[in-house]
C-alpha cells in the first residue's frame, strides 16, 4: 500500500499529524485514487451504522453479583489455617526449644504446611470463581436475554 | 475534502470510572447502555454467531468490572474494553477448536433486527449488507469492526491485534474497497 493511502486512511480517522494535514489535503485535488478510498470509506461508515444491532438484554445485577464473589471468604480463611498452623508446630506452654536444630525442623513444617494450604486455598477459590460466573450466566439464559 | 466522521462517543469520565470500581449499578447502566450495542455488533460480526455473542456480551462486561482497578493509565477505555473483547473472541475460538474453521462463505449473515437506523434501508439492501459484512475475510473484519464499532484508532488496532500499523491499514483499506465493490448499485 502506498504512503498516500495509509495517509489517506489516517486522514480519515483524524490521526494524520496536523503537520502533514495541510500537504495531503493539497496532494488529494490531484488523485483519484485517494479520493475514491475516501469515498469508499465513507460508505463504510454508512454501511456500519446501518447494520449495527441492538444490544442484547443484561442482567445487570447478576453481573455485578459476579464481579462481587472473588472468593472474599477464601482470604479470611487462609489467615484462620495460618493461625492454626502457627499453633500447631508453635511450643506450647512449659514446653522448651532442645536446640536450633529442632526450631528449624519446625519452621520447615510449618512452611511446607503453609504451602500446602495455599494450594488448597488458591483451588478453593478458582473454583468458587468459576462456579458463580456459571450461576451469573444460567440467571441471564433463564431470563431469556 | 474534510474528513467526515460523526462525533465520537464518549468515553467514561473519571467519576464514572471510580463509581465503577465500586459496583455502582448506575454507572454499569451507563456502561451497557453506551457500550451493549457496539460490543454485541462487534462480537456477532466477529464470530458470526449470535448466540454466542450474546453469552460474552456479559462476559466483557464482568471482565471489565473485575479488573478495572488494572485500566488506570492504560489509554483510552474503549480501546482497553475492545482489546478484552478481542482475546475473548479469540478464546472463543481455541475452545471451538482451530480447526473448526467458518468458511464465511458457507455462513448465514447474522440476523437483522430492528436497529438505531433500519428505516434507512430497504431490506433488500440490509440483506446485501449483511452478506457483504460476512464475506469480508476474517483479518479484514476484525479490523473494520474494531474502528467502526469500537471506535478505535488505528494506533490502538494495532496494539489491540498486535499486529504492524501498516498491516492494520492495509486490511482496512483492502476491507473498506471489498464493500464498496459488494455494495455498488445499492445506495448508502
Amino acid at each position: 500500500m502506498s504512503d498516500h493511502h495509509e495517509l489517506c486512511l489516517l486522514y480519515h480517522s483524524g490521526e494524520i499529524q496536523a503537520g502533514r494535514k495541510t500537504a495531503f489535503e493539497a496532494h488529494l485535488a490531484g488523485c483519484p485514487s485517494c479520493r475514491e478510498l475516501l469515498l469508499a470509506l465513507g460508505v463504510a461508515e454508512r454501511v456500519a451504522g446501518l447494520a449495527e444491532l441492538p444490544a442484547p438484554a443484561i442482567d445487570a445485577p447478576a453481573v455485578l453479583a459476579a464481579a462481587e464473589s472473588r472468593g472474599h471468604g477464601a482470604t479470611s480463611a487462609v489467615f484462620v489455617v495460618l493461625a492454626l498452623a502457627v499453633l500447631a508446630v508453635w511450643p506450647r506452654g512449659s514446653d522448651r526449644v532442645a536446640s536450633w536444630g529442632e526450631l528449624d525442623r519446625d519452621l520447615a513444617a510449618l512452611g511446607a504446611a503453609v504451602e500446602r494450604l495455599g494450594s488448597e486455598l488458591a483451588r478453593t477459590e478458582t473454583e468458587t470463581e468459576i462456579d458463580a460466573d456459571f450461576r451469573a450466566l444460567e440467571r441471564q439464559t433463564r431470563r431469556g436475554l | 475534502m474534510e474528513s467526515r466522521r460523526e462525533p465520537p462517543r464518549p468515553e467514561p469520565d473519571e467519576e464514572t470510572i471510580r463509581r465503577l470500581r465500586e459496583r455502582d449499578p448506575e454507572a454499569f447502566r451507563w456502561l451497557v447502555d453506551r457500550y451493549g450495542g457496539p460490543l454485541f455488533t462487534y462480537l456477532a460480526r466477529r464470530l458470526q454467531d449470535r448466540s454466542a455473542a450474546e453469552d460474552l456480551v456479559a462476559e466483557v462486561l464482568l471482565r471489565v468490572l473485575r479488573h478495572i482497578d488494572r485500566y488506570q493509565d492504560r489509554g483510552r477505555f474503549s480501546a482497553w474494553l475492545f482489546t478484552i473483547a478481542h482475546r475473548l473472541c479469540l478464546d472463543h475460538r481455541d475452545r471451538r477448536g482451530a480447526g473448526n474453521v467458518v468458511d464465511t462463505a458457507d455462513v448465514e449473515p447474522v440476523s437483522p433486527e430492528p436497529g438505531p437506523e433500519r428505516g434507512a434501508a430497504s431490506a433488500q439492501a440490509r440483506e446485501t449488507i449483511e452478506r457483504a459484512l460476512a464475506a469480508l475475510p476474517a483479518e479484514q473484519r476484525e479490523v473494520f469492526l474494531l474502528r467502526e464499532y469500537g471506535g478505535l484508532t488505528f494506533a490502538e488496532i494495532s496494539d489491540a491485534l498486535d499486529c504492524p500499523l501498516s498491516t492494520a491499514l492495509a486490511r482496512m483499506r483492502y476491507a473498506v474497497l471489498k464493500l464498496r465493490r459488494d455494495l455498488e448499485g445499492f445506495d448508502v
